[in-house]
């Protein structure tokens, strides 16, 4: 026989809440986001040297949980926070899948999160060492006398981040913060070394930057149900409850019917009579059954606390203050914080870096690179006929150039330009376009184009194929 | 360490360590599922109609695995003019020997007693004993008429690819070489190597004219797992060698000196020159790759260790549970490799596998499930005692039973006996109850009991497996009320139950020969609303 019901799943599916009560592709999904979720990695932050590990500032254990749950421990490393959440379709900023967060549990503290950043700094030789020019006067602002930052600063760009002796060329050098993002000095670390081969000098500069949730940060229930806030709307604007609650999440209830994610609204039910009731509620799986159902249990158990069977409250608008037609569903829901967020992904460009050999935008959010402008969506605005839109990215914002054409052999190749008189000063100078291939340079037209034509052509010229344009006077 | 100290040192308290430490980085070594090890394995595959010419997509196939983790693979080809041919590789080139002048290299046997022993329990099998035939003839045709003659010529046609035997090997010494290193190196003997070819061309001849079903080697229960300490022995091993030719050559460098005696001095001198193997090491943990000139018995050499991220406690857990199929079926359009399997209950999560590229071939164990370690030898020498104690005649004796209603039985791939059909179910149960106890069979003894059927079905036989790197989980036995490991293989000719209401009764059993197994039945179509 079975050691139990749930012994076919592996241990992140046994922390699913009521898998039984889900459409089996959002159990999945849960299992993915429950990697990407902002928890508590480890306990020795200040011993970590990671590149980068994401922290949750105010975690909270689930109110609805399966025992795996504590037979792993995992409130030792918390994830999550419980939060108020009212299933309503309100103000419109929640559609598809947005959610709105109530701005004042936002500063209260409410999936408040970090990012803790390292950077290893090696001293190029082995007899360099970090310390202060005892004689600058500005550095102490920002350095201590063994050359590294305080701990607890706020970093800047452009500040000093670190200074050393470079006894190559007997002299103090300074280095300067290069981050865009604000953030604290967290730690700083000198690293010895086990091998006897580099014994160059190393520092571990931890950087800790604060991430509190914002428009566009990504956040997700226990159950697949993930959604982007869309926007922190201000606690007296949002709907609330006879016994003057405020939710701190507002879940657009379209989200349900094609999901089919009952275990979240169970979660819901539980989440409210365990906060009620000062329970933690068990949401192992195939614990109820058709004939004792997971609601009848919890419903009961809000009935016995004074609220509706079913969860349902009656709400007021928090714009007008009268009273709401629909009973709406209001609970607690652990929440967790994805790791993917707005600040991490944003990318904007008018004009920019550029690639040199094609003068074409670079990609990559990096180096200040654009989004790609693909072939479809070059067919979208054609079929919209949106033909100005389509030149200024396809031209105007990307490789513009103006290049000479010869019209009466039609070539971009044949024009050059022959310096007739030198002056001193080059605008001075007497220049004239003769095209190499007519011998004169008589109908020499500008024009525009894209830089990567004039590529293309010197490319097929390479192949002996000569293009031609045919040109007209407009 | 134990927590307190741990916490001392800067560590959490529930560090369970399993990764190597490479630049900062925790490196795991990554679970891949491999084919079950020592059973041979009935396979359709149409690439190897591709191998030479009349081959079909029949063939057996067994992985073989030494005690040390040295793994090879050996097929056993049918060839459509009724022929059979065996596949060994050696340095990652394939080769193919006709069966009998295997059979005949590895035993000095007469004509007769092979065509017997193959022929024993397959009499009326009248296409069989004539391919039998032919198969013995034409390799009389070649003018080998003796097992010397088999072996020289063996060894003859193999010299110029196996450039590592020294040049003063005789053909002989080169096909015992070719025998030992590269055809079923799981078996020791040559007498054990070939009653395991006559099994597997038994099999192969009963599968080539479907009268057994094709068992395919994406089924969980024709797998098991690589393990990273393995997978780490075998680079070591390998690196070793490496090492000692370089030392070799060494030596005989040094040795053209005029005046040269090998002493432990000049061994010194010839090392210090040969490297280390600790680069080649870091070198795999650091980058996943591996470069070797045998392949290991891999389908891939990069990709093999990964960074366990620590994004959260979930991420963290996950990555010491993954089970990866290999990146070689990344690649493939097909989706046989990625399907969930019904013998995969309990062993396999169905719930968490990534979407996207890696799904269905990046699973996860369940939280039960275990892997086998190297059993205690004692208790596996003690098994074929055991078997003869509880009725099996073993092979010796052979002749005296009726082969054709009895079981062969396999322990790790080695033939060790046969049992009577009505006995076996007997056999089967009393050594469970043996197996629960783990007093003199280990604990971790998969037992295997395919029954003979009347429609088509699996291959039959008891088979046994007590190796390690098998995934196994416990289970409550109805009977003594205790808990019992139940492996892949196993569990499919079982019933479990869910649920005490589930279970049958002990009469109920009896009366019914094949109850149907819970796999496929009610247990999964009710519970596992889960998996759509």
């Amino acid at each position: 026989m079975e050691l139990s019901k749930t012994s076919f799943l592996s241990s992140l599916a046994q922390l699913i809440p009521m898998p039984d009560c889900n459409q089996s592709p959002r159990n999945m999904y849960q299992c993915q986001m429950g990697k990407q979720t902002m928890g508590t990695p480890c306990h020795n932050w200040d011993l970590q040297s990671e590149t980068k590990l994401y922290r949750l500032q105010t975690p909270g254990t689930p109110l609805f949980r399966p025992v795996h749950h504590d037979n792993v421990s995992l409130d030792d490393f918390a994830m999550g926070t419980n939060a108020i959440v009212a299933v309503i379709s309100y103000t419109g900023y929640d559609m598809e899948d947005a959610m709105i967060i109530n701005k004042a549990s936002e500063e209260r503290g409410m999936a408040h999160g970090s990012i803790y950043k390292s950077e290893f700094i090696e001293l190029e030789h082995a007899s360099s060492y970090f310390a202060r020019d005892p004689n600058s006067k500005t550095l102490n602002k920002y350095l201590d006398e063994d050359g590294l930052p305080f701990i607890g600063r706020q970093m800047i760009e452009g500040e000093p981040l670190y200074s050393y002796y470079n006894s190559d060329k007997s002299e103090y050098v300074v280095s300067k913060f290069k981050g865009k993002e604000v953030c604290f000095l967290h730690s700083v670390k000198l690293c010895g070394t086990l091998s006897s081969k580099s014994p160059n000098k190393v520092a571990c500069i931890t950087y800790r930057v604060p991430r509190n949730p914002s428009v566009g940060d990504k956040f997700a229930s226990r159950a697949g149900q993930k959604g982007i806030c869309s926007q922190k709307w201000p606690a007296e604007d949002l709907p609330f409850t006879e016994t003057g609650l405020v939710p701190d999440i507002v879940f657009n209830p379209h989200g349900f019917p094609s999901r089919m994610t009952i275990a979240m609204m169970i979660e819901i039910m539980a989440g409210k009579s365990a906060a009620l009731h000062g329970l933690v509620h068990d949401a192992t799986p195939f614990r109820f059954t058709e004939e004792d159902t997971a609601i009848d249990y919890f419903g009961r158990l809000l009935e016995q606390g004074g609220y509706n069977y079913y969860g349902t409250e009656t709400m007021y608008s928090g714009i007008d203050g009268r009273e709401m037609t629909a009973q709406i569903f209001f609970g607690i829901v652990h929440y967790q914080r994805l790791r993917h967020m707005v600040s991490d992904k944003w990318q904007v460009r008018s004009t920019g870096p550029i690639n040199t050999l094609t003068r074409q935008p670079l990609k990559g959010r990096k180096r200040g690179g654009g989004v790609r402008f693909g072939e479809m969506e070059r067919d979208a605005l054609i079929s919209h006929g949106a033909s100005f839109l389509l030149q200024d990215r396809m031209l105007h914002c990307s490789d513009e150039t103006t290049a000479f054409i010869c019209t009466s052999c039609g070539t971009l190749l044949g024009p050059v330009t022959l310096v007739t008189r030198k002056a001193d000063k080059p605008h001075h100078s007497e220049v004239t376009e003769t095209c190499r291939l007519c011998g004169h340079g008589n109908k020499i037209a500008e024009i525009q184009i894209p830089y990567i034509f004039k590529f293309f052509v010197t490319q097929l010229a390479s192949c002996n194929i000569n293009v031609r344009i045919e040109c007209k006077d407009v | 360490m134990n927590p307190k100290e741990l916490v001392e040192h800067g560590e959490h308290e529930q560090e369970w360590g399993g990764y190597f430490v490479v630049k900062g980085h925790e490196k795991i070594v990554r679970m891949l599922l491999m084919t079950r090890r020592n059973y041979p394995i009935a396979i359709k595959r149409s690439g190897w109609k591709q191998r030479g010419s009349l081959f079909s997509d029949y063939g057996i196939s067994m992985r073989c695995v030494t005690k040390d983790q040295t793994a090879t693979t050996n097929v056993l080809h049918f060839v459509t003019d009724g022929s059979a041919k065996l596949m060994f590789s050696y340095h990652k080139v394939l080769y193919y020997v006709p069966l009998c002048l295997v059979l005949r290299c590895l035993c000095d046997n007469s004509d007769q007693y092979t065509f017997q022993k193959l022929k024993q329990g397959f009499e009326d099998d009248l296409y069989y004993i004539d391919c039998i035939h032919n198969m013995l003839r034409a390799v009389h045709m070649e003018n080998l008429h003796t097992h010397e003659e088999c072996k020289m010529y063996l060894g003859r046609m193999f010299r110029v690819k196996f450039f590592e035997c020294p040049e003063w090997y005789t053909d002989m010494q080169i096909a015992d070489f070719i025998l030992k290193k590269c055809i079923l190196i799981h078996l020791d003997s040559n007498e054990d190597k070939f009653n395991m070819l006559v099994f597997m061309t038994q099999k192969l001849f009963v599968f080539a004219q479907n009268k057994c079903k094709v068992e395919g080697a994406d089924a969980v229960m024709m797998q098991e797992l690589l393990l990273g300490g393995h997978l780490y022995l075998q680079i070591v091993k390998e690196k070793l060698q490496s090492w000692l030719v370089g030392l070799k050559l060494n030596v005989l460098k040094l040795a053209k000196a005029t005046s040269f005696s090998l002493g432990s001095a000049e061994i010194m001198k010839a090392a210090k020159y040969s490297g280390g193997i600790e680069h080649g090491l870091e070198m795999f943990l650091a980058t996943g790759s591996i470069n070797s000139v045998s392949g290991l018995g891999l389908m891939q050499d990069k990709g093999l260790t990964i960074v366990a991220e620590n994004i959260n406690r979930m991420r963290y857990m996950s990555h010491f549970r993954a089970v990866h199929r290999g990146a070689f079926f990344q690649e493939m359009r097909t989706t046989e490799a990625r399907q969930l399997l019904p013998d995969a209950w309990g062993f396999i999560c169905p719930v968490h596998t990534p979407d996207g590229a890696p799904c269905g071939l990046l699973n996860h164990l369940t939280t039960n499930c275990r892997i086998t370690d190297v059993p205690d030898e004692e208790k596996v020498r003690n098994i074929p005692l055991v078997l003869t104690d509880l009725g099996m005649v073993p092979l010796k004796y052979a002749a005296t039973l009726d082969v054709k209603a009895s079981y062969a039985v396999q322990l790790d791939g080695r033939i060790v006996g046969y049992v009577a059909g009505d006995v076996a179910g007997r056999l089967v149960d009393k050594l469970r109850l043996l197996k629960i106890k783990g007093r003199s069979v280990p604990d971790t003894l998969e037992i295997v009991s395919v029954p003979l059927r009347k429609t088509v079905s699996q291959y039959p036989g008891i088979y046994l497996f007590t190796g390690p790197a098998r995934m196994m989980r416990p289970l409550l036995n109805l009977a003594t009320n205790k808990i019992e490991l139940v492996g892949t293989f196993e569990q499919v000719y079982m019933d479990i139950c869910v649920t005490p209401e589930e279970a049958y009764q002990v009469k109920e059993r009896a009366r019914n020969p094949e109850p149907p197994h819970r796999i496929g039945s009610a247990g999964y179509a009710t519970e596992l609303s889960v998996i759509a």
